[in-house]
């Protein structure tokens, strides 16, 4: 049943890729979406396909970390990814062509692959002042992502910025930066959030998309929920320190060397939902809390503000301020109510007397 | 439930009552113990009283562990989580009793007793701050809770009502419970996570702070008006003079079958 | 007469539009405009100065890590704390490997494409581009079957027609000078470089946990816990052993692939060893310590500058002489745009006054770019490998001189070629191999701080901010891979009060000052011949040496009234 027909193979010697690759690359895929290897077939014949989908990769008020993040990816790797599996027509970061040249190539591809190719945004988009805040070409980024998105079979949004405007919307979010899904409500898109985005999850999706031409399932913010269902804390590889209530308490001492757990170092693992214990990164190498620091939910919704300061278990309580923590605003109120009620108890010893009690009748006027 | 009051068969025997009721000058007359407090409401207010001490504290140890683990056998965040989970659970039971009884408890302790909703019941609420501002001599005494009481309680039982529901959207970010999906699983949309937490948390000091107050009150009003309010909670009776019965109290008292006599 | 205009410039980070003024065949006029803004200064005000690394980290996912180093030194410079040598170490392998897979990923990714012609290579003969290959460098991988196969690769996707990312290149462009066999050469190497760069920043995972944006940088320290006898420590000595590995790659790959490649390349393009030259003022805040961060003495790379091309004297770095100018800038300063500002004395008031999108021209007479234009002293300068390699020659630093004299000797030429766009080229790839070769160093002194038990990685004393004073403010030097960058952070009430980002990319890509005087990627396209102005192939070689980074350089902050000061050297 695994074994490809002649069609395919055709189209694999066609595309230059050998079958071994393909069948290595494919169950890698299936094993990030959770799937079962009963799809492989169906995977490969869709990877096989004589002709690639087009995929055009936007950049608006971004850092670059997410194409870099891609130029990361293991399964596969960018060269299958650009060259075997998708025709990877646009990309500012990457692409050979320049100026008019690439401009005329997003047009080319909106005109002629209309419906049908595949979109994926990286950065936010400014909405304050017309959109002045990032032209490409000439053009704000919101016309282009009207254009190149509603065009589209699918937007695949890259990153906590093309998520929900990531660091860029953080308070006070000076150029009225937004997500795409915020930008242009309706399209269909799949939230790929991260600080960076995970190539591997990534990948995943395309393949996805590739196979069975749809988008996997989402949760209520249209991230997949292979990648996003889960929080870090309950696959977390310290979570055993955790629960033995073994716990970093400074950085370098002995718990950190121990590998104890975070938590206490401002951790957001228990907030925080993604796959990145599991997939790790960079070819499965490490993860943050592996590498001793805390998770900061980098692909939680509004994570800058929500899931800052990192190094505190909670929020700072609005309105006060950094220094002002929930447990000194707590622990106030608290010496607060002892205060007032020392000074009312000694206050009440010198009441005077109370009068004699009318008769029952006034009583009643009186309640 | 039938409100059960149980009037005094006889008054009190005067040469008892002036020691132990009034002020020197007050006036002396027939008192009567009024049942104001079944059972079941004890039981919530005792319940909740021991359930928030002992989330207090798992919970600020979940917050900021305190003791750190030295040993592999050691389960002490683990234990604590349970243990706050497990207290938490009784906790919701013991609201659960204590918005049942809004519906069908007592006399003074339904809802309809309680909510400040008439423009007299408002006027009572500044009488009262009179008294803790010292600027009104007598506290006004009530056969129930009175009205500033009543609605600090209906406030503060709100405030346990959010502090349960932030604590089931945590417990329900782990436990994924399908049920507890439907009924708050959509909150974390609108209130991220974080903030749910810091809710949680600070509503805790709230709670603290609110026993504090709440039982200094209760120990200045007790002593002042001298009718066995601290008492109440735990025996459930309270000394109320009988001229102080609204007519609708004494047509209650009346209607109770079973009268016994208390002083 | 006619006007180019390169927008968007890819192959770089972030957005840069270029306009440019052809006469005769030759540019004769530029300007440079960033086109994206995001603010980062009001965002990062009132926020933890501990985690300001975080923030400032995303300035940037290329030159990822750079911000994170010079916004920690920042707050230790501010707080004054002292960081153990190993986390000194560890910053350094972070930022060394940075810099090694950077210049790789400019040279193969981001520029070979300007130099390379990809549909040539179908027309190589492999076999004897496996003679080149084996002629050049002792890499293993220069069979006759390997390049077949990587033109077989190339092929397929030429014949399906759908070139993805090669579908707009200028290709067949008559500046496209190298014979098909090295073309084919170069086109392998993309794909090596392309698998090489992903395996060798796992440097960065093992160091801090992922890349782009590792994890694991501590106002005092790094949270990369050693501990010679246990698993879980982030440094253990089976990590220690991965390290080396990959240091030894890095070694390997700038040494099999990068200077070769460079050195095969660059005689086909002798005329652009006098092309692009550019302003000729160099500066460099040096970095990569070997001891004490405090001391310039013991960095890698030194400090100072170089003025008019004159490699004969090596100027103190006087940061009072640093302003910045926003005549031609979408900024405006309170006290009139003409008078520029220092920096630690600047204002960030955007104020956009270009033309409303879409739009054909920019109005180039009044302001541009969303880019400020920095100078020292009054003059516009240069940073970057090219101005560190300058600067180290200059100052007569061995390893510098030793690798620019050995490359200028095996291309016969003087070392004035250095000042031009292949000079550029050049010098990242030499800096590169001088990294390269330092990073088992780096490696090998941390396994020998953790055999002899010398494991700590963090400076507790100011951690809580508790123990910090009511204000303080200081700066934080990097020499980052696209040049010098700084940080100055205002720490007020344990919140930040000002933040600012002087960036090497605002001083390359700046645009004009108030006496009109051009910015260095403007200055550099003076002259330059363009063969076809709709394929505008010469100015993208020119600018693309620069590497340039524009997420960065767009200005970041609001400081007002501090004095901050450099120490000099002597
Ligand atoms: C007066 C009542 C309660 C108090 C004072 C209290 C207090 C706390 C505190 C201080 C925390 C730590 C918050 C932090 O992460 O910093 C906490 C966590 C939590 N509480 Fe409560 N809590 C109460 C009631 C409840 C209830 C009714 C539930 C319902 C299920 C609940 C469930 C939780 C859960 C699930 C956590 C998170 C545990 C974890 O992160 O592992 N709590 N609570
Ligand atoms: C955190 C701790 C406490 C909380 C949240 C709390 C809450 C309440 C509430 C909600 C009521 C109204 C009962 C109802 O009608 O539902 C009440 C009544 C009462 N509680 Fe507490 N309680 C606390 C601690 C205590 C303690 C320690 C005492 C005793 C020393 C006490 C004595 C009383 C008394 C005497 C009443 C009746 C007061 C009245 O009628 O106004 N409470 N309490
Ligand atoms: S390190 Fe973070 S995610 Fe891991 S167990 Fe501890 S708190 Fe949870």
């Amino acid at each position: 049943m695994l074994a490809p027909g002649t069609e395919m193979k055709d189209a694999l010697e066609r595309r230059g890729i050998t079958r071994r690759q393909l069948v290595k690359f494919c169950s890698a895929m299936l094993g990030t979406l959770a799937l079962p290897d009963r799809f492989l077939p169906q995977a490969m014949a869709a990877v096989a396909k004589a002709r690639k989908p087009v995929l055009v990769w936007l950049e608006f008020q971004d850092c670059a970390g997410c194409s870099e993040s891609m130029l990361r990816s293991s399964h596969p790797n960018v060269g299958e990814a650009v060259l075997d599996l998708l025709s990877w027509e646009y990309h500012e970061t990457i692409m050979a062509g320049a100026g008019q040249a690439a401009t005329r190539t997003l047009d080319r591809v909106v005109k002629e692959e209309k419906g049908k190719y595949l979109v994926v945004v990286e950065g936010s988009i400014p909405t304050a002042e017309g959109g002045i805040h990032c032209t490409i070409g000439g053009r704000a980024a919101i016309d282009i992502a009207r254009e190149v998105c509603s065009n589209a079979a699918a937007t695949i949004a890259v990153g906590a910025c093309a998520f929900d405007g990531g660091l860029v919307a953080a308070k006070p979010n000076p150029t009225g930066a937004v997500g795409v899904h915020e930008a242009l409500p309706g399209i269909k898109v799949i939230n790929m959030a991260g600080c960076p985005h995970n190539p591997a999850n990534t990948a995943a999706v395309l393949v996805h998309y590739l196979t069975f031409n749809d988008l996997p399932a989402v949760d209520q913010y249209s991230r997949p929920l292979f990648a996003y269902g889960r929080i870090i804390h309950d696959q977390c590889e310290r979570r055993a320190h955790f629960d033995a209530g073994r716990f970093v308490t400074e950085w370098g001492d002995e718990g950190h060397r121990k590998g104890w757990c975070l938590y206490k170092m401002g951790c957001k693992g228990p907030e925080a939902t993604f796959n990145c214990p599991i997939v790790q990164w960079n070819d499965h190498t490490s993860w943050p809390i592996r590498a001793g620091h805390g998770c900061i939910g980098c692909a939680s919704p509004r994570f800058w503000d929500h899931m800052s300061p990192f190094y505190e278990r909670l929020p700072s309580v609005p309105g006060f301020g950094v220094e002002m923590t929930a447990t000194k605003l707590g622990l106030g109120l608290v010496g607060a109510a002892l205060v007032g009620v020392t000074g009312h108890g000694l206050a009440s010893t010198l009441r005077p007397a109370a009068p004699p009690a009318p008769p029952p009748d006034s009583v009643r006027k009186e309640n | 439930m039938q409100p059960q009051m149980k009037p005094a068969a006889a008054p009190v025997p005067p040469e008892r009552a002036p020691r132990k009721l009034a002020h020197p000058r007050m006036r002396i007359g027939p008192a009567i113990a009024v049942y104001v407090w079944q059972y079941p409401l004890r039981l919530a207010h005792w319940g909740l009283v021991l359930s928030i001490g002992l989330l207090a504290f798992t919970g600020y140890y979940i917050h900021n562990p305190f003791i750190v683990g030295q040993t592999k056998t050691t389960f002490l965040m683990g234990t604590f989580r349970f243990a706050h989970e497990a207290f938490a659970m009784c906790f919701i039971a013991f609201f659960l009793i204590r918005i049942y009884l809004f519906f069908a408890g007592d006399r003074w302790v339904k809802l309809s007793a309680m909510a400040p909703v008439s423009r007299a019941r408002w006027k009572e609420m500044i009488e009262v701050a009179k008294f803790y501002a010292f600027i009104r001599p007598r506290p006004l005494s009530k056969v129930g809770h009175n009205p500033l009481a009543a609605a600090s309680y209906l406030g503060i039982y709100a405030l346990i009502f959010v502090e349960i529901v932030t604590g089931l959207v945590m417990f329900n970010w782990l436990a994924q419970n399908p049920v507890l999906t439907v009924l708050v699983g959509w909150i974390p949309g609108y209130i991220d996570i974080q903030n749910i937490r810091l809710i949680h948390f600070c509503l805790m000091f709230v709670f603290i702070a609110f026993g504090i107050v709440h039982v200094h009150m209760c120990l200045i009003v007790s002593s002042a008006e001298k009718r066995g309010l601290l008492d109440s909670i735990f025996t459930g009776y309270k000394v109320v003079p009988v001229d102080e019965l609204e007519e609708d109290d004494r047509a209650a008292i009346e209607a109770a079958r079973d009268h016994r006599v208390r002083a | 007469m006619s006007r180019i205009v390169v927008d968007p410039v890819t192959r770089i980070e972030g957005h840069l539009r270029i306009e440019a003024q052809l006469d005769g065949g030759k540019l004769t006029d530029a300007w440079s405009s960033g086109t994206m803004f995001r603010g980062i200064e009001m965002i990062l005000q009132g926020r933890d100065p501990r985690e300001a690394w975080i923030w400032t980290q995303r300035i940037c996912g290329v030159c990822t890590t750079v911000h994170s180093i010079a916004s920690v030194r920042a707050v230790e410079d501010a707080l004054g704390i002292e960081v153990p040598d190993n986390a000194r170490i560890v910053r350094n392998l972070i930022a060394g490997s940075q810099m090694v897979q950077d210049h790789v990923i400019h040279f193969y990714h981001l520029h070979a494409l300007d130099w390379v012609d990809v549909a040539s290579a179908l027309k190589a003969d492999p076999a004897k581009t496996s003679q080149i290959a084996q002629s050049i460098s002792d890499c293993s991988k220069s069979s006759t079957t390997y390049f077949r196969d990587v033109q077989r690769r190339v092929k397929a996707v030429v014949d399906s027609g759908q070139l993805s990312l090669f579908a707009s290149g200028y290709w067949g462009h008559p500046a496209y000078n190298l014979p098909p066999e090295l073309n084919l050469l170069a086109v392998a190497h993309y794909l090596e470089a392309l698998e090489w760069q992903k395996d060798f920043i796992r440097m960065h995972a093992i160091l801090g946990g992922k890349n782009p944006h590792p994890q694991s940088f501590l106002v005092g320290g790094m949270s990369t816990a050693m501990d010679p006898n246990e698993p879980a420590a982030v440094i253990n000595p089976e990590r220690i052993e991965v390290l080396r590995d990959l240091a030894r790659s890095a070694r390997r790959f700038v040494s099999d692939y990068y200077i070769p490649d460079v050195l095969a390349v660059a005689p086909y393009y002798k005329d652009w060893f006098s092309r692009g030259e550019g302003l000729g003022n160099f500066l460099s805040y040096g970095d990569y310590s070997s001891g004490d961060q405090r001391d310039p003495g013991t960095f890698l790379f030194p400090r100072g500058v170089v003025l008019g091309r004159d490699l004969t004297r090596v100027h103190p770095v006087d940061p009072a002489k640093i302003t910045e100018s926003v005549a031609h800038s979408w900024y405006e300063y309170a006290g009139g745009d003409a008078q520029p500002k220092h920096p630690s004395a600047g204002e960030t008031n955007p104020k956009y006054t270009g033309p409303k999108p879409p739009f054909d021209h920019l109005d180039v007479d009044a302001k541009y770019s969303w880019l400020k234009a920095p100078r020292y002293d009054g003059q516009p300068m240069e940073v970057g490998p090219l101005a560190r390699m300058v600067v180290g020659y200059a100052a007569g630093r061995k390893e510098i001189r030793d690798a620019v004299d050995g490359a200028l000797k095996a291309l016969n030429a003087p070392p004035s070629v250095l000042f031009s766009t292949l000079g550029r080229l050049a010098a990242r790839a030499l800096e590169a191999q001088i990294m390269a070769n330092q990073l088992e160093g780096w490696v090998d002194q941390l396994a020998f701080n953790l055999e002899h038990g010398n494991t700590a990685i963090f400076n507790a004393a100011r951690w809580d901010p508790g123990s910090w004073p009511a204000s303080a403010s200081g700066f934080g030097l990097h020499e980052a891979p696209r040049g010098s960058l700084g940080h100055w952070i205002e720490i007020d009430h344990k919140a930040i009060r000002n933040y600012q980002a002087v960036v090497p990319t605002t001083w390359n890509a700046g645009p004009r000052d108030a006496q009109g005087v051009r910015g260095a990627y403007e200055a550099s396209l003076l002259n330059t011949p363009v063969a076809d102005p709709n394929r505008p192939l010469e100015i993208l070689r020119t600018v693309h040496s620069f590497d340039p980074c524009l997420a960065c350089a767009v200005h970041m902050v609001d400081a007002r009234g501090r004095e901050y000061t450099i120490p000099r050297i002597s």
